[in-house]
């Protein structure tokens, strides 16, 4: 199996990434209701359409977060380097 | 004109100025393998974006989704939930796969197991289940687009016909173009996608407008009011308006997910 060199996104950008699924995937019990209506919609549906709302802000903190680790060019001489072909 | 005639007329129109675009877009590039499946790794921030926005959109956006909603209702909403998830899933992934591939002239997912597990067998297996596991997708896509073009020709075009048409026109643009081809009729679809949301955007705000002036009628005639009470308990049009928005913000997260992959 071969080793390949690819960044591995901060801890911050993948905490970021997980509340989208925090507010979506495994809390279904907390907001799965119909009542309060907001807007004419059913609690669920409000909740979904919102959180489509924030992912991309929780998008852009993540890409924020990643930026000055991928801008800095790939042979950076003061990153130690890491075997590439190792088994 | 009849109403038949129009939708004939406008679907040909559509279909011409796709397959001219999907032929056209190889037009002053030498096609070898690479510029076929990988567009020469030369495709820019937009084209790119364009090219997953058109991976999305499938007939389930237009049939699937709808008609599950229609006829499961409550379960659809499933559909709200996993769509700005695996953008999410896709921004983690995606650069690194991108950055290897360039790296090593990566063409097909096959390839990437090659270098990773350097397993002929496995390769072979990955690209065998690529290609058998798109046969019921495509299979899926086709019924989807045969249904549509039957409906919308109001019955004039058979679905096996309109399959086949059209499957000869992708067929042959994508064997010309390659992903160019493909990725320039996105760029037409997602043209065709913005014009139909304001469409529908704009009706939907006429619609809430006129439902709101029968309300505040009904309400001043107390006399009439449970025959009208009972016309408005048909879902309002705030329902229809929320309907779009999946799709519309699904451009926002696609987005952030590939201008990561080109800022690299």
């Amino acid at each position: 199996m071969r080793q390949l060199d690819v960044k591995r996104p901060s801890l911050g950008a993948v905490i970021v990434g997980l509340i989208p699924f925090a507010a979506t995937c495994f809390s279904v019990r907390l907001w799965d209701r119909i009542y309060p209506m907001v807007l004419g919609m059913p609690f669920n549906f409000f909740w979904l359409v919102l959180w489509i709302l924030i992912t991309p802000l929780c998008m852009w903190f993540a890409y924020r977060l990643e930026r000055p680790r991928t801008s800095e060019p790939p042979e950076a001489p003061s990153q130690p380097k890491r075997e590439s072909r190792a088994l | 004109m009849s109403a038949n005639v129009i939708a004939l007329g406008m679907m040909s129109g559509i279909v011409a100025v796709g397959a001219i675009a999907g032929f056209y877009a190889s037009h002053r590039h030498k096609m070898d393998l690479e510029q076929w499946t990988v567009g020469g790794r030369g495709f820019g921030l937009v084209l790119v974006w364009l090219l997953m926005a058109g991976e999305v959109y499938t007939t389930f956006t237009f049939l699937g989704a709808s008609g599950w909603a229609y006829s499961r209702g409550g379960p659809a909403l499933y559909i709200l939930g996993y769509q700005p998830l695996w953008a999410v899933v896709s921004f983690y992934l995606l650069p690194q796969i991108w950055e290897v591939g360039r790296k090593y002239r990566l063409q097909t997912q096959a390839d990437f197991f090659q270098l990773r597990y350097g397993s002929k067998y496995l390769t072979a297996f990955v690209a065998l289940v690529g290609v058998v596991f798109l046969i019921p997708y495509l299979q899926l896509q086709l019924t989807g687009l045969g249904i549509i073009v039957e409906v919308a020709s109001f019955q004039s075009i058979g679905r096996a016909p309109a399959m086949v048409i059209a499957f000869s026109i992708v067929a042959a643009f994508v064997f010309v173009s390659g992903v160019r081809g493909v990725a320039w009729v996105s760029v037409i679809k997602d043209v065709l996608l913005l014009c139909r949301h304001l469409c529908r955007y704009c009706r939907t705000l006429y619609l809430f407008r006129r439902h709101r002036t029968d309300v505040r009628c009904t309400r001043t005639r107390q006399a009439s009011a449970s025959a009208d009470a009972r016309r408005h308990q048909e879902p309002g049009p705030r329902l229809v308006l929320l309907n779009g928005s999946p799709d519309f913000f699904g451009f926002l997260h696609v987005a952030a997910s590939v201008c990561r992959q080109l800022y690299r």
